[in-house]
């Protein structure tokens, strides 16, 4: 300990002594990353702030917070909130849902394990534009998605699934899925399947075993799944247009955002519909990890501690 | 074979200790992809008796385990328990009590949690499950430490709540699964007491599997010796440990010296052997060992008599290779002049390049039948 120390403290003299019991030598290589959030992060956080309380045109004299003020007071843009919880709460709960089974079957090698699992993914790829388009195509009043249901004799008229709620809500949700999949994924991979089988000779059946073993044992997963799956589509915006009714049912928050920002060129309501955005990503995150931390916190491992 | 199992049930062993558990394996077989790991596999285990499965890793031991506790389908076979064919019956519904090399605790819960959840999945009424639970922690020494996670404990207490949470719902099998494996010496030792003492107290049907011979021998009534997914032999252990049937068994219990020999004459169990190198040896004879055949012929480095040259009988000329002191022997690798190496176990050090005589008694110098 006293050597290495000794040698690294060469004429820079760099943190590595104790001050005050703390050792910062450990923390010198994550400055770089430090320095990047700050300035990437940070900073432009701070700034939105300090810009959203500095109202300009006919709000300037509406005080510090009329910027929010306008925000919440005005219906339609209030909506806004509304409009991408409704969107991003179920798209979470139904990628959640449907990623859950399958990340559970696929974490031990299977045949067509990998094939399966590449497929999943790939919507990952194509970026929400891509598959705007071809969700126009595809269930457009006279795409492959509406002729099937047409001459199954489903629907007597094509049924309208772009250009609306329905449009943005498939886009989000394949275009979502990949990550809280993968994410899953992984802890399901870390589960140890001995603890499984010992709770299988201990006399629990397929759902006590959900319940009392597997469940529990993901509930960190799904919480980072959860947070991250709302994170992103809260900020969804080119489906909300693209595929969407933005000038109605799917004018989400970050769309009201964007036209503040490059329509009204008043960066400071901007700045501030965007700060209200955070927060209730952060609240919501907070809630999550709130759930979360009652839960289990440790390895997934039985053993061998 | 048909051995009595030497440990009874203790008078003092509780009520669920003289619920029988006689199992009768019969033609268990389990192939996966294009391997046998389990072949023909037939198994007598006397209720209350202590039976150790031991072999080299791979050799189907723990499949048999698993075929047992119901966690591997078996293709064919069955597993009679008081009668009764399990072979198809889902563990959840076995009622055996599992003990896992990882020890598969589950981590999310408390000790006490961890001991109460197969009481619990039985429907046991809770106050009967508060009981019990501190029964069988008692049983294992943790009474106090009901509260903790599974990452707070020792490995050798890990080993503890699991033997604990197989124990509290008093299985009429119990199957341990290389339990030891993950203790350090000491600690092995000492679970090894601990496992005894639960079985002369518990007097539970044991089913054990293990591939360190000292452990099955120490604990076992009887013990099967397996390779290839084969039982080769099954014994007491002084039957498996004096009277190896094969080559494999006799190597897996210490006679670390085994080489191809050719068959000389055979007379009144006796047979003369020629070793590689044209060296002549004289040894006993097991069945199927006949005049001109191929065989293997082992014996143990204890049995192996180290001397200086020039004694007045004859025996076999070698020079010593290195020593190594063994704490209380030396062991030696010895080349005989002939070119076949023995390791030979002496009290005394012998320097390296010292030229010995060695002897080896034909008592001691077992002559099998090629495998």
């Amino acid at each position: 300990m006293q050597r290495a120390a000794g040698a690294r403290a060469g004429p820079g003299a760099l943190p590595t002594a104790r001050h005050g019991g703390v050792r910062w030598g450990p923390l010198v290589p994550i400055v770089p990353a430090l320095l990047v959030v700050l300035v990437l992060f940070v900073y432009p956080f701070a700034y939105g702030l300090a810009l959203s309380v500095h109202p300009i045109g006919s709000l300037a004299k509406g005080g510090m917070l009329a910027n929010y003020a306008a925000f919440f007071g005005t219906p339609w843009e209030r909506a806004s909130i509304w409009n991408t919880l409704r969107l991003a709460v179920p798209v979470s709960a139904l990628d959640l849902a449907m990623a859950l089974p399958l990340a559970y079957r696929l974490r031990r090698p299977l045949p067509g394990q990998r094939v399966i699992t590449a497929l999943l993914v790939i919507p990952m790829t194509l970026g929400t534009v891509l598959l705007a388009e071809g969700m126009i195509e595809f269930f457009g009043p006279a795409g492959w998605a509406n002729k099937v249901l047409l001459a199954l004799h489903l629907v007597r008229m094509p049924v309208q699934f772009v250009h609306n709620y329905t449009g943005v809500f498939i886009s989000l949700a394949i275009a979502d899925f990949p990550a809280v999949f993968l994410v899953l994924l992984g802890y399901a991979s870390g589960l140890d399947p001995r603890v499984e089988q010992a709770a299988r000779t201990l006399g629990a059946g397929r759902w006590a075993r959900l319940r009392r073993v597997t469940l529990p044992l993901l509930a960190p997963g799904i919480a980072a799944a959860a947070a991250l799956s709302f994170v992103a589509t809260f900020s969804v915006f080119p489906s909300a247009v693209l595929v969407g009714e933005p000038a109605g049912s799917t004018r989400v928050i970050a769309l009201a955002a964007w036209q503040a920002a490059y329509e009204q060129f008043d960066y400071p309501r901007a700045s501030a519909i965007a700060m209200v955005m955070a927060a209730i990503e952060l609240v919501f995150v907070a809630l999550v990890l709130a759930v979360r931390n009652r839960a289990y916190r440790g390895p997934t491992i039985g053993g061998r501690g | 074979m048909s051995a009595k199992p030497a440990t009874a049930p203790a008078p003092s062993a509780p009520a669920s200790a003289r619920r029988i558990g006689r199992l009768e394996v019969r033609g268990l077989t389990k192939r996966f992809a294009n391997v046998v790991a389990l072949s023909n596999f037939d198994l007598d285990v006397q209720s209350g008796e202590f039976i150790s499965l031991l072999g080299p890793s791979g050799c189907g031991k723990s499949t048999a385990l698993n075929c047992l506790a119901g966690l591997v389908e078996p293709d064919a076979g069955r597993i009679l328990l008081d009668g009764e064919d399990l072979a198809r019956v889902p563990p959840e519904r076995r009622g055996f009590g599992v003990v896992f090399q990882s020890y598969a605790l589950f981590p999310h819960m408390t000790v006490a949690r961890n001991v109460a959840f197969g009481l619990e999945m039985m429907g046991v009424r809770s106050e009967v499950v508060a009981e019990r639970m501190r029964q069988a922690l008692a049983l294992v020494h943790l009474e106090d430490l009901g509260d903790r996670y599974p990452a707070q404990l020792s490995g050798g207490q890990q080993q503890r709540v699991a033997l604990a949470r197989a124990l509290v719902i008093e299985p009429r099998l119990l199957l341990m699964d290389e339990p030891l494996s993950n203790l350090d010496a000491k600690l092995r030792l000492e679970m090894r007491l601990e496992i005894r003492r639960l079985h002369q107290r518990l007097g539970l049907t044991t089913f054990y599997v293990t591939h360190d011979q000292e452990e099955a021998l120490s604990l076992s009534d009887r013990i099967g010796l397996m390779k290839d997914g084969v039982l080769r032999q099954v014994g007491t252990p002084e039957q498996v440990y004096l009277h190896p049937e094969t080559a494999f068994v006799a190597n897996f219990f210490g006679y670390r010296n085994v080489f191809r020999v050719r068959v000389g004459a055979v007379t009144d169990g006796r047979a003369a052997v020629t070793a590689p190198g044209g060296l002549r040896l004289a040894g006993t004879a097991r069945g199927g060992v006949h005049e001109g055949a191929e065989a293997v012929a082992a014996v143990r480095p204890e049995d192996v008599e180290v001397g200086p040259p020039g004694g007045a009988d004859r025996g076999i000329p070698a020079a010593v290779e290195f020593a190594e002191f063994v704490g209380d022997a030396f062991e030696c690798s010895v080349t005989a002049d002939a070119g076949v190496v023995f390791v030979v176990r002496t009290p005394s050090r012998w320097t390296q390049g010292a030229r010995v005589i060695l002897r080896v008694d034909p008592s001691r110098l077992l002559v099998f039948p090629p495998e």
